[in-house]
């Protein structure tokens, strides 16, 4: 029993682990309608940002992750500028393919940058974990959750409530909509470029806390997608429940399937879920209901 | 990184005739063969901009390094001279595939330096036919392992070399029963999937030797694996196999720094000791883990192999380190030229050939100080691209922060195909 | 646009591909050329062009899917693996000789092509994309854990020379004419789809759903349509590698080299047949250039050091792609477009 309630909290906080990944792609979403799918190497960016401050430069930490946190935000701005300002009242085709190409592009910049060595990660939360009785929990993982769950609901309520956030919902809808409303389209591209690349920074700290990092960390952008498919693309607050129950599954399917079938059962079932989310109800759980069916 | 001497085949082909032409007249008087220097060429394997990037450059320059000391040593008493052209195949297996026609064509090669697993698959189905063997640094794949090969390693499987070290541990630690193995493996390739089923297959076969607890599968690069080690804790498990990646060592690390369990991990030579301690953050951090692989051991201490290399790196200007990467690109180098020497030795002067390089390894065994205790003796057979039996590894660990070798030559028990 | 003095003159010369006697000769002699390379050619540029054509096969489905309806899809290399498997497992297990396993191959994507397509058919938006992803990682896991008698697990599959009657595909050249004949073939078709109705159709939707919806247009069909055929040139593709390289193991299919392949239509230009075939070109010349360049430079400036030379060569890449999405995001076939229209037009301005 104590087992079981181990393998659930300890998904339930992977889950919110890859909520905040999510987190960055439905942001960058919420605000400019594109589909981000470089979300795992803007992760993995961050978190080289944070390494050459912390390692490389031997900067104390309290130093060096507001500064790779800046520095994050900088290269989001860049990208904006560089790709998605000219794009403004284009196609979604083509932004979602500029995606794509700048997958590859961070790749190479990566390896230039940094190497293609595994370095190793500076410890940010102590490595003890928690322990109530016979529940063992990481802490990073622990208060990873916990400051997703914060932000999560902080972006929601600024994007549900306040005006700023409302009026970037307005481009997520339509930019020539938007535009012609006298929304700034370029002020919330910018915004949701920053931001995400931003909290992709913060994932990269609680995913890799105390292990190592290299290129292909990226492969946790590509898990997090059937997360930001079941809340629903457009839904921050959601991201958490489904993540949770994401990470559920994952969990305890690898605690449970995985030795019976002898296979990485837990890695694939995420995709699984994804597909059934798509074929059942493809708004996901609280997605804007403007799925238009064919 | 050495300058690879470009050979141009048309000026040579033109020379060669002339001095064919002048020669037939002299047969019939006197023809010594050992006089003239003949050039082979080995076509060298290599990623310069792929995953193994980082490690190609001590890699490279070691076999290099080998080459051109067995050109001095060996190679001039017999008149032959090795040259060896790197290529840059991306580790990918489209490149490999359409690089192989133009080297075999350009070079002409006797014997190619292979890299890894795409090496592999562009070329097992074409050697044959183009009779050109193949020599692996890295250790073999049940998936490999099939008779009549044309490519040969180094080294036997990553199950041989863990069974090697399992028994060994499991006679340190005395008593009865077999030893607990858990395994933290992956999907992410099927090499991974290889190891563990080789392992698996060697418990089932010997279960008063070993018993394996349960195969863990994680991402290659693991969130947490804390409730996966502390399930391996709890089921028994006294030692924890991860071969080949090095972050999952980090994270099964901290998960047992976590759990304040002690468990030793072992390693293989892909994510050796070095590699791993440098991505935890520190080598001491590994203390008590341990390393096992059929090559030389490259701490700190003077071993036969470590004078070679220092030889190397002043007589010959060798600009690589003495690390794992280098021992591998050395155990491909030696098994070669040895071969190749011994292909020469029994053509008696005729202009040997891939095939014959073949047979020169099949049919002469290279014993240890023929490689200056890189490797141990070698007995190559039809059966399989590595020696299935009488072989031993080293193991390596880290005793009171230093890392130091614990056991040389530790036979390998007999493993079946799986 | 034609040149001046040329006129259709009836409703089949005006769907010709090629229109002009001058045209014809180019064509007739660039196919006369790839079918004699192998007397000439080293055996190099012999093994990087017949890379360049099975990929093209593959590249030329991903355009007809993504490029002409618009679809996304970043399954193609998934598709391609199961082209590949399918075909080696029909050769080796079931000793089926080529002209039977190739073409079955490549149903047998279309198939598995169309059961992830099926649920992001009827869905606008991109969630297609999103089920090519999984697709990719589920024949990752299905070929991994299937037994291993089904399709070879961790040990993949070796797969004998194609054989035809008195014809044994073994050797560099004789490979080179199988892969170019079904390329051929292929690409044929592939014009032949895209001046179709069906062509037309598949760019309807792609411009604009609801309009072709209103027109008459079966959105759903065409979408299921467009992305069948693609599977299909996709399984063809594998079909041809499995033989090409006889030994077929699910890393070669990756989801990495499936965005490659978005890549090199990007690079192409997105909805041109030819640009599918020119943007593989270009893409794998500049692979092949860094593979000979690369060592040169380390030489010649050993200071640069050989990684930071090849990864900035990769980062070169990505960035030539990069810059045809902001630049010239229809590619490398528009230019040429407007290149040919302006000589043929000039000295006038239009």
């Amino acid at each position: 029993m104590i087992d079981f309630l181990n393998y659930l909290i300890n998904g339930a906080l992977v889950g919110l682990l890859y909520a905040l990944v999510a987190m960055g792609f439905v942001v960058i979403y919420r605000a400019s309608k594109v589909f981000n799918f470089a979300q795992g190497e803007l992760v993995v960016f961050g978190g080289f940002l944070v390494w050459w401050m912390v390692v490389a430069q031997g900067l104390p930490m309290w130093l060096g992750i507001p500064l790779a946190f800046v520095a994050a935000g900088l290269f989001g701005l860049l990208i904006e500028r560089l790709f998605f300002s000219r794009l403004v009242g284009e196609s979604i085709f083509s932004m979602v393919m500029v995606t794509i190409g700048l997958l590859i592009l961070i790749r190479g910049l990566i390896l230039v940058l940094f190497g293609p060595q595994v370095q190793p990660f500076p410890i940010v939360f102590p490595l003890a974990p928690i322990i109530v009785g016979d529940l063992l929990v990481p802490r990073s993982l622990f208060f990873g959750g916990l400051l997703t769950i914060v932000v999560g609901l902080g972006l929601s309520w600024f994007f549900n409530r306040t005006r700023v956030g409302l009026r970037m919902t307005a481009v997520a809808e339509d930019h020539q909509i938007a535009m012609s409303m006298g929304i700034s389209v370029r002020h919330s591209l910018i915004f949701a470029w920053v931001l995400g690349s931003v909290i992709s920074t913060f994932a990269a700290i609680v995913y890799l806390s105390g292990k190592s990092i290299n290129l292909l960390t990226s492969e946790i952008g590509m898990a997090a997608l059937p997360v930001a498919l079941l809340a629903g693309l457009e839904s921050i607050g959601g991201l958490l429940l489904a993540g949770v129950l994401v990470g559920v599954v994952q969990g305890l399917a690898t605690a449970y399937l995985d030795p019976l079938v002898g296979g990485a059962v837990g890695s694939v079932l995420p995709f699984v879920i994804m597909l059934l989310v798509l074929f059942i109800r493809p708004t996901g759980m609280f997605g804007w209901r403007t799925i238009e069916r064919v | 990184m050495f300058k690879a001497e470009k050979v141009d085949h048309s000026w040579a082909r033109a020379v060669a005739c002339g001095v064919a032409a002048v020669g037939v007249s002299f047969a019939a008087v006197a023809a010594d063969p050992a006089r003239a220097q003949t050039t082979y060429n080995i076509a060298g394997l290599a990623d310069f901009s792929g995953p193994y990037a980082d490690i190609m450059k001590d890699y490279a320059a070691c076999r290099q390094g080998v080459v051109q000391w067995w050109n001095d040593e060996a190679g001039k008493p017999l008149g032959v001279k090795l040259n060896v052209k790197d290529y840059d195949t991306r580790y990918d297996v489209a490149q490999t595939a359409s690089l192989w026609p133009g080297i075999r064509a350009e070079l002409e090669p006797v014997a190619v330096f292979g890299l890894g697993g795409p090496d592999v698959a562009a070329l097992q189905e074409r050697l044959p036919g183009d009779k050109v063997p193949m020599f692996m640094g890295t250790s073999g794949y049940g998936y490999g392992w099939k008779p009549g090969s044309w490519i040969f390693n180094a080294r036997a499987t990553y199950p041989h070399e863990a069974a090697a070290f399992m028994e060994w541990f499991r006679q340190k630690r005395g008593g009865d029963g077999p030893l607990k193995l858990g395994i933290i493996s992956s999907e992410a390739s099927p090499a991974y999937v290889d190891i563990h089923k080789g392992m698996e297959h060697y418990a089932k076969e010997n279960p008063t030797k070993l018993q394996v607890v349960e195969v863990i599968y994680a991402e290659v690069q693991p969130t947490d694996l804390t409730q996966q080690v502390n399930r391996l804790v709890r089921k028994g498990a006294e030692v924890i196999q991860i071969q080949t990646n090095t972050a999952a060592v980090v994270a099964t690390q901290r998960a047992l720094q976590s759990l304040g369990k002690n468990i030793p991990i072992m390693v293989s030579a892909h994510n050796s000791l070095q590699a791993s301690g440098k991505a935890v953050g520190g080598i001491q951090q590994l203390e008590g883990s341990f390393e096992s692989y059929g090559m030389a051991v490259p701490t700190g201490e003077k071993t036969q192999a470590s004078e070679f290399h220092a030889m190397l790196r002043d007589k010959y200007k060798m600009n690589a380190n003495f690390n794992v990467p280098c021992l591998m690109g050395m155990s491909q180098a030696f098994v070669a030229v040895r071969s190749i020497e011994n292909a020469v030795k029994d053509a008696g002067g005729k202009r040997i050939t891939g095939e014959d390089v073949r047979k020169a390894l099949l049919t002469h065994p290279i014993p240890s100080e023929q490689s200056f205790g890189v490797l141990p003796d070698l007995k190559y057979s039809e059966e399989a691209p590595f020696p299935v039996e009488g072989l031993s590894v080293n193991i390596g660990s880290i005793e009171k922060g230093q890392y130091r070798i614990v056991a040389e030559k530790v036979p390998v028990p007999k493993v079946t195909k799986w | 646009m034609d040149p001046s003095g040329v006129f259709a003159t009836s409703f089949r010369k005006d769907l010709a591909l090629v229109r002009t006697r001058g045209q014809w000769a180019w064509l007739i002699g660039f196919l006369a050329v790839l079918a004699l390379l192998p007397f000439f050619a080293e055996a190099r540029t012999l093994a990087v062009l017949t890379s360049i054509v099975i990929m093209s096969v593959v590249v030329l489905g991903l355009q007809i899917t993504t490029g002409m309806a618009g679809q996304i899809n970043l399954g193609q290399a998934a598709f391609m693996g199961v082209g590949a498997y399918a075909t080696a497992v029909l050769a080796t297990k079931a000793g089926w000789p080529i002209w039977a396993a190739l073409p079955v191959g490549g149903c047998a994507a279309a198939v598995f092509g169309l059961v992830f397509g099926m649920s992001a058919v009827r869905i606008k938006g991109f969630y297609l994309a999103l089920t090519t992803i999984a697709a990719q990682f589920l024949f990752h896991f299905l070929v991994l854990n299937l037994p291993s008698s089904w399709l070879g697990g961790s040990n993949g599959i070796t797969v004998q020379p194609a054989q035809l009657p008195g014809v044994r595909f073994d050797t560099d050249a004789s490979l080179y004419w199988l892969v170019l004949a079904v390329g051929a073939l292929m690409a044929f078709g592939a014009y032949g789809i895209a001046r179709s109705r069906h062509g037309r159709a598949f760019v309807a939707v792609r411009d604009d759903d609801v309009a072709s919806g209103i027109m008459g247009i079966d959105v759903v069909r065409t979408k299921a349509v467009a992305f069948l055929v693609g599977a299909f040139y996709a399984g063809i593709g594998g079909g041809l590698w499995a033989y090409y390289v006889r030994f077929v193991a699910v890393d070669q299919f990756t989801l990495f080299n499936s965005i490659w392949f978005i890549a090199m239509i990007i690079v192409g230009g997105m909805g041109s047949i030819t640009g599918a075939i020119v943007g593989v070109v270009v893409i794998r010349l500049v692979q092949e250039a860094i593979t000979v360049a690369g060592p040169q430079i380390v030489e010649h400036l050993p200071f640069l050091g050989g990684d930071v030379v090849f990864a900035a060569m990769n980062i070169f890449l990505g960035g030539i792609i990069a810059c045809f999405l902001i630049f010239e995001p229809k590619g490398l076939m528009h230019r040429w477009a407007i290149l040919k229209r302006s000589y043929r037009l000039w000295p006038f301005p239009y």
